[in-house]
């Protein structure tokens, strides 16, 4: 059994990575819910993240729900829809692009900045220090940070949600000339309860997995000015395609169940 | 965290002179791609680490979010009876829209960083100088090899991206959503011609360029030992994402409309 677990590890040493961030994960969850707890550090966190990301989330999610308003102004329009661009255009915002697209630039603002800070840490020492002092730095410096991943998230992909649409908004109204008041009046003709709450949930498990993901691969990097290179490389890459594939199962949890 | 020199200048000079240097940053590549020593060797070395090293992960998650897709796209149309559509709504918003931007994303994220890292290692390391010193133009040696790779290179990738997403819809379509295979993929040819891959293609292309400049301007002009590195290399990922989805807008609108 033993063996057969080397050679997979071996094989794919994707596995074994995988293996040792949920290891991770669950030290720093135990870390979270036993004191000490570090409010300053959280309050800290949750500050500088929302402070940090707001406008790069902005910045992406306007573009977005513009491109959607012009495709789909376009396709509606050879069914003599048009009036439908602004319920797909609320309802994709709602669902995917703002989660999705939220969890992104969280993962490359907030993420490689953590992985960045944690990784420097790590190479001066600072988190060797931290030990000798007794401060578990799980608890100091990982658990405060997930915690504000957690909260921060949804809030920030709320407010990217209506930036979507008011980017479809600018583009299909002002720019395309569709109708104001049937882009308001079939802005929410589609979204439900549900549309809403789980793109919020989606949107706090992309923050939780994305700083995970970003602590684990500062917390661990290698020697030198290279070391925390790679460090911040590797989170923004895992973290993006941990986004993108969980996805389609949080889709499929909380949209599909009544295929 | 510092970043850069907010304090003296304001968010909005910070904004404009970053701008500035970006775009003579551009002005050098350019002129040096006509001037000086071409290094077909790193030009070679970054077509295979572009390529072949993000084509991997990027098929694994293209085909994620051509799964994804079909299921959100089934969801909707199945509002209206119009299940069939399906193949439509995916096919459109793939090869126009998803496909560029994520082989992009991707290749930004997992090549890009890595320049920006590598070049800031050497700035804060001194190497870039000591490039000089021994008469080797930094931006030839370094910066257009990476750029002009990451032009040639993008369009095979994107085209990688439609295969596996438009075939993990199918997938998808058939297994999971119990549809007509033969009607989806008839969907999908009719609603996609050549013309539209192209374009695709070339959007691929020109993300490729705005990603690996915006890359090598963030590590080339990083300071400050480790600390530095890191912040080049985090904020090289957000200004290319943004900078993206914005000229997506733009090649959205000169292409396909």
């Amino acid at each position: 059994m033993a063996s057969a677990a080397n050679t997979i590890a071996r094989v794919f040493p994707f596995v074994l990575s995988l293996g040792r961030v949920a290891g991770f994960f669950l030290d720093a969850v135990a870390a979270i819910f036993t004191p000490k707890y570090y409010w300053k550090t959280l309050l800290e966190q949750m500050e500088r993240m929302c402070i940090h990301c707001t406008l790069p989330i902005l910045f992406v999610l306007a573009p977005m729900g513009a491109v959607i308003a012009l495709e789909s102004v376009k396709v509606f329009s050879i069914f003599g829809a048009a009036n439908m661009t602004s319920s797909l255009l609320a309802v994709a915002m709602f669902r995917e692009i703002a989660p999705v697209m939220g969890g992104i630039m969280v993962a490359s603002q907030a993420g490689a900045e953590i992985a960045a800070e944690i990784a420097g840490m790590r190479v001066r020492g600072l988190i060797d220090a931290l030990e000798v002092m007794s401060v578990n730095p799980r608890k100091a410096v990982i658990a405060p940070r997930i915690v504000a991943g957690l909260l921060v998230t949804p809030v920030l992909t709320l407010v990217g949600t209506f930036t979507g649409i008011a980017g479809g908004y600018i583009i299909a109204v002002l720019v395309k000339g569709a109708n104001a008041g049937a882009f308001m009046e079939n802005l929410f003709a589609w979204v439900t309860m549900t549309d809403v709450v789980g793109g919020l949930i989606k949107a706090a498990v992309f923050g939780v997995m994305v700083i995970v993901i970003s602590c684990y691969h500062g917390f661990y990097a290698g020697r030198g000015a290279a070391g925390v290179g790679q460090a911040t490389n590797d989170s923004v890459v895992s973290s993006v395609v941990a986004i993108l594939v969980m996805n389609y199962f949080l889709t499929t949890a909380f949209f599909g169940f009544d295929i | 965290m510092v970043i850069g020199d907010t304090s003296r200048k304001g968010p909005f000079g910070f904004l404009f002179s970053e701008l500035g240097r970006y775009g003579y940053f551009l002005a050098e590549t350019l002129r040096y791609l006509f001037y000086r020593k071409f290094y077909l060797v790193n030009l070679i070395d970054e077509m295979n680490v572009i390529g072949s090293r993000s084509v991997p992960i990027l098929s694994a998650v293209s085909a994620f979010v051509g799964m994804n897709l079909c299921v959100e796209g089934y969801i909707i149309f199945k509002k209206f009876g119009a299940q069939n559509m399906v193949g439509m709504f995916v096919a459109v918003a793939n090869i126009r829209e998803l496909s560029p931007l994520v082989a992009g994303l991707i290749v930004g994220a997992k090549a890009g960083t890595q320049m920006a890292a590598r070049i800031g290692t050497m700035r804060v390391t001194n190497q870039i100088d000591a490039l000089q010193v021994i008469g080797v133009n930094p931006f030839s040696y370094l910066v257009i090899p990476r750029v002009l790779a990451a032009v040639l290179v993008m369009p095979l990738v994107v085209v990688v991206a439609y295969f596996f997403s438009t075939l993990a819809a199918y997938m998808v379509a058939v297994v999971q959503l119990g549809l007509n295979g033969s009607a989806f993929l008839e969907m999908v040819y009719a609603n996609i011609t050549l013309d539209d891959m192209l374009k695709g293609m070339l959007k691929g292309s020109v993300f490729g360029g705005i990603v690996t400049t915006i890359c090598c301007y963030s590590g080339y002009r990083a300071w400050g030992g480790a600390w530095g590195v890191g912040v080049a290399t985090s904020m090289a990922v957000v200004r290319m994402a943004t900078a993206m989805v914005f000229i997506n807008i733009f090649l959205t609108e000169l292409l396909f409309m």
